[in-house]
């Protein structure tokens, strides 16, 4: 893209935001808003003092949040490979990941505090089963992203196992992998703040109930906004890594032109 | 000498409970040299022919013949080359990097430059691109670059040009002949255009579908090299006709 | 490419075959989940009895079993609650959601400014803000509701403004071309094209909306299913904590089964 065409995708979204802000901080002047909303001033006003504090608790939870992230990455790459390489394995194996999926977090996190108790081993787990299926699902479709004449090519080369995987397979699940990664950050994040939630002494999740008893309201928000940060900043990391990596235009194989 | 032979070969597929046959009772000839088209009608199993011979599975009954060895020999040692329909480039490499890829999976030395190739279907400047920075003509170029890198003694191609507009394919195809001469490998071509069948071809095998069995086969005697005013010449024309009557049989009487 | 090669004849099965595979799928998804929870329940058990196991790490499927008939009432009561924060607000999602990615069509500029504020949205730990909406909503049913509507908006708005803008230019322009108002055209052509795309929305939303809901009364203490488990959990009464935790999962999964269900009757 072009510098002018990036300033123009990235005007209008960056001049509503502000915008946005500038609109709650009169609002507050002029009273309209509840005590629970503060002005984005009052959030900025305690950042000095807090940031010790705020290093301190996002420090855990990035750890947390990232120990799982690769235990979930690891569990989804063994089993997305014994998916592929066991012919009828990829749907039980897909069923039980949506399985995990879509029960409740908030249902499975006090089991687990009665069996590894609380501490990071427990914010690592639930991180981890947070963020884990995108992650298969993403590596399983990622490794099967191949069509048809690209493998019948293979063939007629007589590449082998390992030539097919590194100079086929592997590149083409990139993109998916990137994809999967994109997503299952966030909810790395997630994972951990809820296992934090469930008693923490250190990590964002506590942070926030802290400042929730104790009704301070800027640093409910202050800590949420760096929830949403760490998030975003982890996002653009991966994004920026993708488009280093996958350099090589939107689609898979190419079509006509 | 690489001679293709096909003798009493057939192919089914099983398809859920049932199974298909494609071909039936095959029995041809491709001398060694030769350019041949094979058409149809769509379910002729003409694909299918083209991949029995580059041994991307064995057919049912009857043996084929590539050279002194059978298709899966000629295909571990690296004398076919094959052209898609699609480009089949793999996008995260450039052109000089996509026609050097059959020689770094045989690990051994491009028998042909890939600059050279690059040049010869005629996109010498553009070795660097991306194939997602070319028009799906250059990119069928790369591919048939790609299936000459090893300077293959059986060049295959399954309707390379079919999803080009008629003036580049005519282009495509004046450029095919030039590049089929001078490497002097035997070439198939599946095709569905008569008329590019009786341009490109030393012989055109007619097949009925149904299962697949050939139904005509005719020899284009018209002298090489070939150029586009050959089309205006009324043997072109009575070679055309040929190969339509053997296509639509009854249907090509007029009614009285 | 139109020759004979096996998987290209197996891929356009006529209609009947169609839903007759989808009866199967169907099928042999139940047959999965029954065969699941037997393995669940023998492993359970075979797990206790061997390894003697104290009934605090897990208890018994019997009496989990017998907590889930005797607790009933109480299960089914926090249950309906969480199941009306669950589908109230998933509903008020997909009309917000709709209504705005279909104002999305009317105006590129609007779209260039909030789209891509609602994708960077999409992919922020929304359930996040939970806690500020319970300082902010207070400590009822709306606050779950609110949570739920909040996480389940952008995956369906997301997916709404993909599918609005999915029609065709050949499809729009023939609109264009026979005099239709931008009502007609969004009846017409938008909406249908669109409808696939928002049920994935929804289904996306739906495995999200049972953990928000759940969430969000657990963190502000209103009557639900989630607050249930932890009450039983922080009372140690065992066996009705694993009995909510096994209502909920099941109709997490059943919910999550009909949205995919939904989506696939849909996009065909």
């Amino acid at each position: 893209m072009t510098p002018a065409g990036t300033l123009r995708s990235i005007a209008p979204p960056a001049a509503v935001m502000v915008a946005l802000l500038a609109l709650m901080e009169i609002a507050k002047a002029a009273g309209w808003l509840p005590i629970t909303v503060p002005a984005p001033s009052q959030v900025v006003a305690v950042i000095p003092a807090q940031w010790d504090n705020l290093v301190y608790h996002a420090g855990g939870t990035l750890r947390s949040a990232l120990l799982g992230y690769f235990a979930a990455a690891c569990a989804a790459l063994a089993l997305a490979s014994l998916a592929l390489s066991r012919e009828g394995a990829e749907r039980p194996i897909l069923s039980l990941g949506v399985l995990i999926d879509c029960v409740p977090l908030i249902a499975l996190a006090p089991i687990f505090v009665i069996w590894i108790g609380q501490g990071s081993a427990l914010y690592i787990t639930i991180a981890g089963i947070s963020s884990f299926f995108p992650l298969l699902l993403g590596t399983v479709q990622g490794f099967k992203a191949t069509d048809r004449s690209t493998r019948e090519l293979f063939h007629v080369m007589a590449a082998n196992r390992w030539q097919r995987l590194r100079l086929l397979a592997v590149p083409s699940s990139l993109p998916y992998l990137f994809a999967a990664m994109k997503v299952a950050a966030p909810l790395a994040l997630l994972g951990t703040l809820i296992a934090e939630w469930m008693g923490a002494e250190r990590g964002l999740g506590a942070m926030i109930l802290y400042a929730l008893f104790s009704f301070n309201v800027p640093v409910v928000w202050l800590t949420i906004v760096t929830i949403c940060g760490l998030s975003a900043g982890a996002y653009g990391l991966i994004a920026l890594l993708e488009a280093r990596i996958v350099n090589w235009g939107p689609k898979g194989v190419s079509g006509h032109g | 000498m690489t001679e293709i032979a096909i003798s009493g070969v057939s192919k089914s597929f099983s398809l859920g409970k049932g199974e298909i046959q494609a071909l039936a009772d095959i029995e041809i000839t491709f001398p060694s040299g030769s350019f041949t088209a094979l058409i149809g009608p769509s379910g002729c199993g003409k694909s299918t022919l083209l991949r029995l011979i580059a041994d991307v599975f064995p057919p049912t009954t009857g043996s084929i013949r590539v050279g002194d060895h059978g298709p899966d020999a000629a295909r571990l040692s690296h004398e076919i080359g094959f052209v898609f329909q699609d480009p089949t480039l793999l996008p995260w490499r450039n052109v000089v990097e996509n026609v050097r890829l059959p020689a770094e999976v045989a690990k051994i030395a491009p028998r042909r430059d890939p600059a050279a190739l690059t040049t010869l279907v005629g996109l010498a400047g553009f070795e660097e691109a991306r194939p997602s920075q070319l028009s799906g003509g250059m990119q069928q170029r790369v591919a048939i670059a790609r299936a000459l890198a090893l300077d293959p003694k059986v060049l295959l191609m399954d309707e390379p040009f079919g999803a080009l507009d008629e003036i580049t394919r005519q282009r495509m195809n004046m450029e095919l002949l030039r590049i089929w001469k001078e490497s002097g490998a035997t070439a198939v071509l599946v095709t569905h255009s008569i008329s590019e069948a009786v341009f490109m071809a030393d012989t055109v095998v007619v097949l009925s579908a149904n299962p697949g069995r050939v139904s005509e086969v005719i020899s284009v005697d018209l002298p090489r090299p070939r150029r586009l005013d050959l089309m205006r010449d009324a043997r072109f024309n009575s070679y055309e006709n040929k190969v339509r009557e053997a296509l639509f049989g009854d249907d090509m009487k007029v009614p009285a | 490419m139109a020759d004979t090669a096996p998987h290209q004849a197996d891929k356009r099965p006529s209609r009947y075959a169609e839903s007759q595979e989808r009866l199967a799928a169907l099928g042999r998804f139940a047959r999965f989940v029954a065969v699941v929870l037997v393995v669940v329940v023998v492993l359970w058990q075979g797990a206790i009895s061997l390894l003697d196991i104290e009934p605090f790490v897990a208890p018994d499927p019997l009496s989990v079993g017998q907590a889930l008939v005797q607790e009933t009432d109480a299960l089914a009561v926090a249950l309906a609650y969480t199941l009306r924060s669950t589908v109230g607000g998933v509903a008020l999602a997909l009309v917000l959601a709709v209504s705005i990615a279909g104002l999305f069509t009317l105006s590129p500029l609007l779209s260039r400014a909030l789209l891509p504020l609602i994708i960077m949205l999409r992919t922020a730990p929304i359930l996040a803000i939970a806690p500020l909406l319970i300082l902010i909503f207070g400590r009822g049913q709306t606050t779950s509701i609110v949570v739920v509507v909040i996480v389940s908006f952008f995956p369906i708005m997301v997916n709404a403004a993909r599918g609005f803008a999915s029609p065709k230019a050949n499809a729009l322009e023939l609109m264009h071309v026979c005099g239709a108002s931008w009502w007609q055209t969004f009846t017409r052509v938008r909406v249908p094209f669109a409808l696939p795309f928002i049920f994935t929305g929804i289904r996306m939303a739906s495995a999200g909306a049972v953990l928000s809901a759940m969430l969000a009364e657990w963190l502000s203490g209103a009557p639900g299913i989630g607050t249930l488990i932890l009450e039983a959990s922080s009372f140690r009464k065992l066996p009705l904590m694993w009995a909510g935790v096994v209502v909920s999962m099941i109709t997490a999964t059943a919910i999550y089964g009909l949205t995919v269900w939904m989506e696939r009757r849909l996009s065909r």
